[in-house]
């Protein structure tokens, strides 16, 4: 067997996550020495002793990381990038996810909230904007009315701020 | 005793407070079933109206909150797979495989007959076995509290997932976020690289959010583009049958009884009743291999768990002034709002509040089946609105909860790391609750640990010396090498008797 093969995709987690935990235990180690008690065991002992855990467990994924996948490597470069391509949809998702988690301070509730759901549901299959972008209204400001006014939540406005002050 | 009791329900059952309670249960279960706002949440809500109301009311209106919140919890976690608080994690597994076969009312049903059984029998057992079992709850030391605790994370480890490896790195992860912020016996930050909103550490609704709502919307996505997700099955009947009822009742009676003396132990709590309760279930089961796929046991066991386990925990709360969860810590709130403080001579000198306390809950617990009697209806009809139009308002509506925990941007980044590890856990089975279990226990589970190993200055033989702690341990060991031995011993055998016969 060679070497590449040996390479697979639950051995490479394995070894993500043995990365992680030498940098949880090296972080854990790092505390400053006036927070140890004499005699009695310190704030790194715990983390020490879930890093070895979490370390045995990636180690024994390294070893035996179970039956062999099936390659899913691609023949030929090409059609990768036409796969790619079609997982357009699951790239714009988590992209909108992250910016929306990002930006909702900053762009206020009601403008990032409408365009995010308008945006989802176009993803998950509503094909009818006549439809999609009014129901996103009415349930960004439904919701913005009930936690806002009715739970007294604050929400942030945004860039809307100046121009609305209710 | 008895008339103790009695009289606590002649102060609980005044028309005013009667009316308060069914208040309190709708709200509570009209802003529980919004994923992300728990029962905790609810409360902290709602607190400014209890404060103007006299003292038995308050209390009346707090117990309805908290179960309408807690029932409201399990709604979410059967019709959209998102746990609205710890103690209905594990009513997901099989709670939303029931929804999507279109059984989401006996789901919902089977939950509020449970809760409402286990919560009339941890009442009956509180009122004449509760002092016997405070006293053996007091023989908890830290050394055995924490040895029950691991006894909880290997049993939930050895329940949930296809390996128990990746189970229990799972735990270890959950236990990993719970050492984030001030180290609560040194006092140490950990973990927080410089930043002020890490010193609180990691809150349960952010991970939770993250891990199960937003990979759910993920996964719903592909599920519609693919057309892997079926039509959901309208339903047939709306309430639980006859039939099934009788075949939920011993589960019903097994999970109070372990949720009550779950409960009991100070600070295990509803969260640790509930996935202990599950996972015996699946154990005294004849087919568990139904489990996760939908098995109205696995909701009607952990769910009068978690119920009986909050009558339990007023014990400890009572006796001690320990909160066992998040019910009893609000509760013991209201009691020192009162002024009065909880500990062994409560019961003498207040009798009128204790047993006001303990009909009050009963109360809020019977307001709760009248309450979602009509609403499991309403309820269930959720699960009919298009996925792609649920999905995506449930996300922003979680986001909110997580955004109203501390109004702080770096909850929201949290909640979106959550949310990417959970999807790539979730894609290579690596079991999401015991991520939640481990978070939840981690806090308490170091600061025994660290308690233990001061008493015996540092020497970790305290854990084998005491009886219940090395019972639990060895239990923990052999609930997490138990089947993987047994599978290797299966395939051994199967070898064996396969040369046998090639022989013959």
């Amino acid at each position: 067997m060679k070497f590449r093969d040996k390479i697979t995709r639950k051995r490479t987690e394995a070894l993500v996550v043995l990365l992680g935990v030498v940098g949880y235990i090296w972080a854990g180690l790092s505390l400053p020495p006036h927070y140890q008690m004499a005699g009695v065991p310190g704030p790194s002992v715990f983390p020490l002793i879930l890093g070895a855990i979490m370390g045995g467990g990636a180690l024994w994924l390294l070893i035996f990381p179970g039956k062999q996948e099936k390659s899913k490597r691609s023949p030929s470069g090409s059609s990768r990038w036409r796969r790619l391509l079609k997982a357009w949809r699951s790239f714009l998702l988590w992209g909108l996810l992250i910016a929306y988690v990002f930006l909702l301070p900053v762009l206020g509730f009601v403008i990032s909230s409408a365009v995010l759901l308008a945006t989802f549901f176009f993803l998950l299959g509503e094909q009818r904007w006549y439809l999609g972008i009014p129901i996103s209204l009415v349930f960004t400001i439904g919701i913005y009315i009930a936690f806002a006014k009715g739970l007294q939540i604050r929400l942030p406005l945004g860039v809307l701020e100046g121009i609305f002050r209710w | 005793m008895l008339d103790h009791l009695i009289f606590g329900f002649s102060v609980a059952f005044t028309p005013f407070n009667i009316m308060i309670a069914f208040v309190g249960c709708l709200v509570g279960t009209i802003i529980g079933v919004l994923p992300g706002l728990g029962p905790t949440g609810t409360i902290a809500i709602l607190l400014p109206l209890v404060f103007s109301m006299p003292a038995p009311s308050a209390l009346i209106m707090l117990a309805a909150v908290y179960y309408g919140a807690m029932y409201g919890g399990s709604t979410t976690s059967i019709l959209v797979n998102i746990p609205g608080e710890a103690a209905s994690v594990v009513t997901t597994l099989d709670g939303h495989m029931m929804a999507l076969q279109g059984r989401a009312g006996p789901a919902l049903a089977i939950s509020a007959v449970g809760s409402f059984i286990a919560g009339t029998f941890s009442i009956i057992a509180l009122t004449f076995i509760g002092a016997p079992v405070a006293s053996f709850a007091l023989r908890f030391g830290p050394a055995q509290f924490f040895s029950l605790m691991v006894f909880g994370l290997s049993t939930v480890a050895s329940l949930t997932g296809k390996s128990v490896v990746k189970a229990i790195m799972a735990t270890v992860l959950g236990l990993m976020m719970a050492t984030v912020g001030i180290d609560l016996v040194s006092g140490a930050p950990r973990y927080t690289f410089g930043n002020p909103f890490l010193l609180d550490g990691i809150d349960f609704i952010v991970v939770a959010i993250g891990m199960f709502a937003i990979s759910e919307v993920i996964v719903t996505a592909e599920e519609l583009r693919t057309g892997k997700r079926g039509q959901i099955i309208k339903a047939k009947s709306i309430w639980v049958s006859f039939r099934e009822f009788v075949y939920c009742i011993g589960s019903i009676l097994r999970g109070t009884v372990i949720g009550f003396f779950v409960g009991v132990l100070p600070g295990a709590g509803a969260t640790l009743a509930s996935f202990l309760s599950y996972d015996i279930e699946k154990r005294v089961a004849k087919n568990p291999e139904r489990f996760g796929q939908g098995e109205i046991r696995g909701v009607a066991c952990p769910e009068s768990a978690n119920n009986a386990a909050s009558g339990g925990a007023l014990l400890p709360l009572l006796t001690l002034g320990i909160p066992g969860g998040g019910a009893t810590a609000v509760m013991l709130g209201a009691l020192m709002m009162l002024g009065i403080t909880p500990g062994p001579l409560l019961f003498q000198k207040h009798p009128e509040l204790v047993w006001g306390l303990i009909a009050s809950m009963y109360l809020g617990n019977l307001m709760l089946l009248v309450l979602n009697w009509p609403l499991v209806n309403l309820f269930a009809r959720i699960m009919y609105i298009p996925a792609r139009y649920l999905m995506p308002v449930v996300l922003v509506i979680s986001t909110i909860g997580v955004w109203s925990l501390s109004y702080s941007s770096m909850d929201l980044i949290i909640m979106g790391i959550c949310g990417v590890v959970g999807y790539y856990m979730r894609k290579n089975d690596y079991p999401l609750a015991p991520v939640l279990l481990g978070l939840i226990l981690g806090g308490r589970m170091e600061q025994a640990f660290r308690q233990a190993l001061i008493i015996s200055r540092g020497s970790p033989l305290i854990f084998l010396q005491k009886p219940i702690s090395i019972t639990l341990l060895i239990g923990a060991l052999m609930f997490l090498t138990l089947p993987y031995l047994l599978e290797k011993w299966r395939q051994l055998k199967l070898a064996r008797e396969g040369a046998l016969e090639e022989k013959a």
